[in-house]
């Protein structure tokens, strides 16, 4: 036979119940077999816990805590990568190729008698533009944001005072 | 038992403030003031004390790594627990039979209760009835009845339901009551 209230026995028996809560069921005992039955049962499961008692005073973390967070250094902080590290040889190539196509066309372009040095056509230095901040050779991103290129640039909070 | 004394009256919210700024005097204050309830709750969670102090301290350089991630908007301790609590059920998937549980039948035997109160071990046997019990089980006993968080408390710490928590509490005692009907109080 179940009653629906012996659920809160735990709850009663831990000091967890608001007062009113706790005089409805205390009430409830009284007159309940099952409850009261759960009650004692429980109470003296409690109170027989009660007995493993640990003394860990003796135990102190702090030290080898500081020690392993001093040697990781700064906690670490993910930096905001614009450019997968990976990807930057295959764009390194894909650029050299591209800055050598470019300018393999631009020569093309120029009347016989100028030098190609200083290549004029917009399409040229455009791609020139591209290829330098694409291997991380300029100094802004088209976003306007510095490119990231090694985690070890990311600002880890030492600067903080 | 002896608790960490603290004279520092900053309170964990401006001390994980501080951390966030980088300030690892404030780890070890947090450390000092919260390192005896986390190493209580690992090892009675997993019966093993070189277990529990690794559990602990690789709870608060968690702390540490998450300072900056930091929101104070429960209770720093509810929060450190539930990182504790983690840390225990990884240790459950991960590693061998509990110190309560030995390998081999004999051992499990004589690791029974009743056996071990027939040696006068009280703490003991209530320690292999708590071991014996299924992990979550476990967990929910230990911080319940020996950390002495509420059941919403242990549902915030563990990230199971209220009304898991309570389920998990009533077969627990009705199984420790099995387990320790032959120890009572002197």
């Amino acid at each position: 036979m179940d009653c629906p209230r012996t659920h809160l026995i735990a709850r009663l028996v831990s000091g967890e119940l608001p007062p009113p809560e706790e005089y409805v069921l205390r009430e409830h005992l009284e007159t309940c077999q099952v409850c009261a039955a759960a009650y004692s049962e429980l109470h003296q499961t409690w109170n027989v816990l009660e007995d493993w008692q640990l003394d860990v005073s003796g135990i102190d973390l702090t030290e080898r805590v500081l020690i392993q967070a001093g040697s990781e250094g700064r906690r670490p902080v993910q930096p905001i990568r614009l450019i997968a590290s990976w990807t930057v040889p295959i764009r390194a190539a894909a650029s050299i190729v591209l800055a050598v196509g470019l300018g393999i066309g631009a020569g093309h372009l120029i009347p016989a008698g100028r030098s190609a040095a200083v290549p004029e056509s917009p399409v040229a230095l455009e791609g020139i533009t591209e290829a330098l901040e694409l291997i991380g050779l300029a100094s802004e991103s088209a976003t306007g944001l510095p490119i990231s290129l090694e985690p070890d640039e990311a600002p880890t909070g030492d600067e903080t005072p | 038992m002896v608790r960490d004394e603290t004279v520092d009256s900053r309170d964990d919210a401006q001390l994980m403030a501080l951390l966030a700024e980088g300030d690892r005097t404030a780890l070890g204050e947090l450390v000092k003031r919260h390192q005896h309830r986390v190493l209580e709750i690992a090892y009675r969670t997993t019966g093993d004390q070189a277990l529990a102090e690794d559990i602990g301290q690789e709870a608060f350089l968690r702390v540490w790594r998450s300072a900056e991630r930091y929101q104070p908007t429960a209770q720093f301790s509810t929060w450190l627990y539930r990182i504790v609590v983690n840390l225990c059920l990884d240790a459950f998937k991960k590693r061998k039979p509990f110190a309560g549980n030995p390998p081999n039948a004999a051992e499990a035997e004589s690791a029974q209760p009743s056996m071990l109160l027939e040696r006068g071990d009280r703490a003991t046997a209530i320690r292999a009835a708590v071991t014996n019990l299924p992990e979550r089980q476990r967990l929910a006993v230990v911080l319940h009845r020996f950390s002495g968080l509420p059941q919403r408390a242990i549902a915030d710490a563990t990230g199971w339901t209220e009304s898991a928590v309570e389920s998990l509490l009533v077969r627990a005692y009705a199984t420790l009551r099995k387990s320790l009907k032959n120890v009572e109080k002197p």
